[in-house]
């Protein structure tokens, strides 16, 4: 084998140049990818964090949710990104010049969150589902992170950011498939089915009238009595970053190379 | 079944018998190897032990991990528990505490027993070791405890990651120095492997840390293509080349034949340091990076098929002709399905690469499947034959069951495959009717039976809906997919507790002192 | 980015190529790539020569399992 070290010689070299290709060319070439106005507007997009999202985005990273969620749209054929309404358009590079580091993702156990602070802007919304993602989505497969709350009696006054929701704990001796429906009427909205136990919303002015229903052996609240559910500074900073998560603004054609929908 | 102790005659026959060597004048060789093997000793026991240790510590999380995404509710309260944090602790335990150590100390050995020289600097392995295990462990903390930066593969915290990367360079150093002082003169194609994994390793791990994990961090967009490029090159040049090396050298000798083609498998080396570097970008695919990186990945992607195929047919072609060892060696056995299991997943992984594969089964369990074949099925099962190789020649002593070995075996093996084609079936689905399918494909069954519902489901594809598939009823779609997963995971931890049981009861003066497999080579006929 | 970082990404990169082009040098002058055949049975030795299976279940010599 003759030839071998001038082949050899040039495998090497390729092996650098993939370094140069994979490291460096796309470092130096989107270098000045730059926040950008389009015409007719003031504001630059996208805006940098603010420091209470930026500690947000730390707890996002402690708590592996990268690991379950992507953050990016994706543009290609062969994908149904843009139809489940998780973006306006695809992620461009621009949405990330601020992400340090960026947390594209690799893996869809729940759904994409680019654009999530668009969709989903109440507070209360993120609190509940954070504290017990089966409370807003029955069957969810999101893990809870119900260590960012305390579970605390009621002081003097009642805390501001309290979670704010009605939910109770019904047992059923017998047949439960009659005491659910009269449940249904008297305003028992049925979430599902723990331990034995169902758990459910409620309409608070009619919260007497269940434990009378036939068949119902008892009703506790969701929040012990006397108590509340506060988030922690961390839940806070955490559903503020949630909340900026929004790429829906426009980009110059220039910079949109993706498939429009 | 524990061997007798054997009699003094039977180990006077045995060195008497085999071909006669013992008539040769083998004396200085002898004691040659068995210098080399006891020079090992401590230190690379300590390696393998550790990476046991880890391994055992890896599997209970990746249980934990697997519970949880059919089961999230389970102790959800507590912080260091919960999903988002045992798993990347699973992937950085089975990945820098069982394949880096097991690794590190097989290729440890492999570099004493080519070069022909007895383990110099023994201090300098033995740092290496226990500053790599306090790195792990600092590491797992971090973790746990919830300081993990979220970019996959280097979770560890910064103290964590220096550490690794001093006992690192301890290791590359000790090498070069080894090499320096060899005696035989010929390079064996496994040298060059852990040369390739030693020198490049560093180099990506720098990369990789001082470009995202650091205050000169780069700027949006390029850390996904650089943190791919280092994801996929640790598996690429430094994880695969250790396997390569560690089946390079124990299948031909466990076999007593030389490798089928030695000129394949340097063509295969070299091959693999030119694709395999490039390949990274398949992990963006559509993603918001240049599409020319991406069709560069996917071009070199593809372009695996020569290094693969030239290693599959040596592998292959060595192994066939004593496919009937595989009853009488665990090493061969493992060692074989290792060897199975990287052509398939080489071939598998240059098909997941191209768009119209790729897009629809990205961010699905299709991907895990894939890893598990890779790091589980190829790697994994490659360094468990080295281990049962390598340990009885450093502690003096056989395992001390037969049977223990078996039951790991099968129990690993039917668990990898259970799981890959679980979650290949499941992610596909899953990926299929999030992009293409109008309806789930377990209702078509159900309504049309299986034949004619796996029809109307392929009929149906187009490129895009108006109307996807709801979300949460493909969530729920795959669940059957994850329970099975982690009935796997069970078998598979049945199998890891067989081994290191094995493993520990060796380790700490258990089992029978016998050289007779170990020294005695057999005569094989034909 | 910083320049600092670009330095020292290029100065590991130049070391580990002058570093791979001399192991190539080097290989090529000690006639590595020139005898493939004898290469290939370098590892084995006298005391463990080819035709030897050299591993088999505790227990169980692998000559009593002599292939016919
Ligand atoms: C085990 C996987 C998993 C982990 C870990 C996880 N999630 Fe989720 N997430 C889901 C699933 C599944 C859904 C969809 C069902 C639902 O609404 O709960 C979801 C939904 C969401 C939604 C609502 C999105 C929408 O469009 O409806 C938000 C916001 C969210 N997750 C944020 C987070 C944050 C923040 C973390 C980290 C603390 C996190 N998730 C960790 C699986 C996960
Ligand atoms: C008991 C057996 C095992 C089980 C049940 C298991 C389970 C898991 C789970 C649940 C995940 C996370 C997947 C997700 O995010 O959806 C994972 C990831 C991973 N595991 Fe395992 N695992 C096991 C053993 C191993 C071993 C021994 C290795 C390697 C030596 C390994 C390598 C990996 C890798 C590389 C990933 C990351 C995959 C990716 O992100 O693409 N696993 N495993």
């Amino acid at each position: 084998m003759n030839f071998g070290p001038l082949l050899f010689l040039g495998i090497f070299i390729t092996f650098i140049s993939a370094w140069i290709g994979l490291v460096f060319a796309p470092a130096a070439s989107l270098k000045n990818v730059q926040a950008t106005v389009v015409e007719g507007s003031t504001v630059a997009n996208p805006r940098p964090y603010t420091g209470q999202e930026l500690l947000g985005r730390e707890i996002y990273q402690h708590n592996g949710c990268v690991y379950c969620h992507t953050q990016q749209v994706r543009g290609g054929t062969y994908n149904n990104d843009l139809e489940r309404g998780w973006g306006s358009r695809r992620s461009n590079p621009q949405d990330y010049i601020y992400d340090r580091p960026v947390l594209l993702g690799t893996m869809r156990t729940g759904p994409d969150l680019a654009n999530v602070g668009a969709r989903l802007t109440n507070d209360n919304w993120h609190f509940t589902h954070f504290y017990d993602p089966q409370l807003i989505t029955p069957g969810s497969m999101m893990a809870p992170i119900s260590f960012l709350f305390e579970l605390r009696p009621i002081g003097q006054t009642p805390a501001p950011d309290a979670l704010k929701f009605n939910y109770v704990f019904i047992t059923i001796a017998g047949d439960p498939g009659k005491a659910l429906a009269e449940l249904k009427t008297a305003g028992f909205n049925l979430v599902e089915q723990r331990g034995g136990r169902y758990v459910g919303g409620f309409d608070p002015a009619k919260g007497q009238e269940l434990a009378k229903i036939p068949g119902v052996k008892s009703v506790e609240p969701y929040v012990p009595a006397g108590h509340e559910i506060v988030p922690t500074e961390d839940a806070r900073n955490l559903v503020a970053y949630v909340k900026s998560l929004d790429h829906s603004y426009e980009v110059p054609p220039a910079a949109n190379y993706g498939r429009l929908k | 079944m524990s061997a007798p102790a054997p009699t003094e005659t039977e180990l006077v026959g045995d060195r008497l018998d085999p071909g006669g060597i013992q008539a040769q004048n083998t004396a200085q060789m002898l004691s040659e190897r068995q210098a080399i093997d006891a020079s090992c000793r401590a230190p690379v026991l300590l390696f393998l032990g550790s990476s046991v240790f880890w391994l055992m510590v890896g599997t209970i999380l990746a249980l934990l991990a697997s519970i949880k995404l059919h089961t999230p509710t389970l102790h959800s309260n507590i912080s260091f528990l919960t999903f988002g944090r045992v798993r990347p602790a699973h992937l950085d335990m089975v990945a820098f505490g069982w394949s880096a150590m097991v690794g590190l100390g097989v290729s440890i050995w492999t570099v004493c027993r080519l070069c022909r020289v007895p383990l110099r600097f023994p201090q300098m392995i033995v740092m290496a070791a226990i500053i790599w295990n306090i790195g792990v462990a600092a590491g797992l903390y971090g973790v746990l405890a919830g300081q993990s930066n979220s970019i996959e593969w280097i979770e560890f915290p910064q103290y964590a990651t220096f550490t690794l990367f001093v006992a690192f360079a301890i290791v590359a150093i000790w090498t070069i120095m080894t090499f320096t002082q060899r005696r035989e003169k010929h390079v064996y194609v496994s040298l060059w492997y852990i040369f390739a994994s030693m020198f490049w390793f560093p180099w990506i791990y720098a990369t990789v840390q001082v470009l995202m994990n650091s205050p000169y961090a780069v700027q949006g967009v390029p850390q996904e293509a650089i943190h791919w490029w280092f994801g996929h090159n640790t598996l690429g040049v430094f994880f695969t080349p250790m396997g390569l090396a560690a089946i390079y050298y124990l299948l031909p000798k466990v076999i007593g034949r030389p490798i089928h083609s030695y000129a394949l498998s340097i063509l295969g080396f070299w091959s693999l340091a030119l694709f395999y570097n490039w390949a990274g970008a398949h992990h963006l695919i559509a993603g918001p990076i240049p599409a020319w990186l991406i069709t560069m990945s996917i071009v070199s992607s593809v372009m695996m098929f020569i290094p693969v195929t030239t290693t599959a047919i040596n592998h292959h072609l060595t192994a066939y002709q004593h496919l009937d060892m595989l009853k009488f060696s665990p090493v061969l056995r493992f060692v074989v399905f290792g060897a199975m299991a990287y052509t398939l997943v080489s071939f598998q992984g240059s098909m997941m690469s191209v768009r119209v594969l790729n897009e629809p089964f990205h961010f699905t369990h299709h991907t895990i499947a894939h890893a598990h074949l890779g790091l589980y099925g190829f790697y994994t099962m490659v360094m468990f034959g080295a281990v049962y190789y390598i340990m009885p020649r450093l502690t003096g002593r056989e395992f001390f069951s037969a049977h223990l070995m078996r039951v790991h075996f099968w129990c690993v093996a039917i668990g990898i495959v259970l799981m890959f084609f679980t979650l290949t079936i499941g992610g596909a689905i899953q990926g299929l009717d999030w992009n293409q399918a109008k309806r789930p494909l377990h209702d078509l069954i159900k309504e049309q039976g299986f034949i004619s519902g796996l029809e109307a489901w392929f009929d149906r594809f187009k490129a895009r809906q108006d109307q996807p598939i709801p979300f949460m009823t493909v969530l729920h779609e795959v669940l059957p997919y994850l329970w099975i997963r982690t009935f796997s995971g069970i078998l598979i931890f049945l199998g890891h507790s067989a081994f290191a049981i094995l493993v520990f009861w060796n380790l700490f003066g258990g089992g029978v002192t016998r050289i007779r497999t170990m020294l005695w080579p057999q005569k094989v006929s034909a | 980015m910083s320049a600092l970082a670009y330095i020292f990404m290029f100065g590991l990169m130049g070391c580990l190529m002058l570093s791979v082009v001399y192991g190539l040098y080097w290989a090529v002058r000690r006639g590595q790539f020139s005898n493939f055949a004898r290469g290939a049975t370098s590892i084995f030795d006298d005391e463990e020569p080819q035709g030897f299976r050299t591993d088999a279940f505790p227990g169980e010599s692998a000559k009593e399992r002599k292939t016919p």
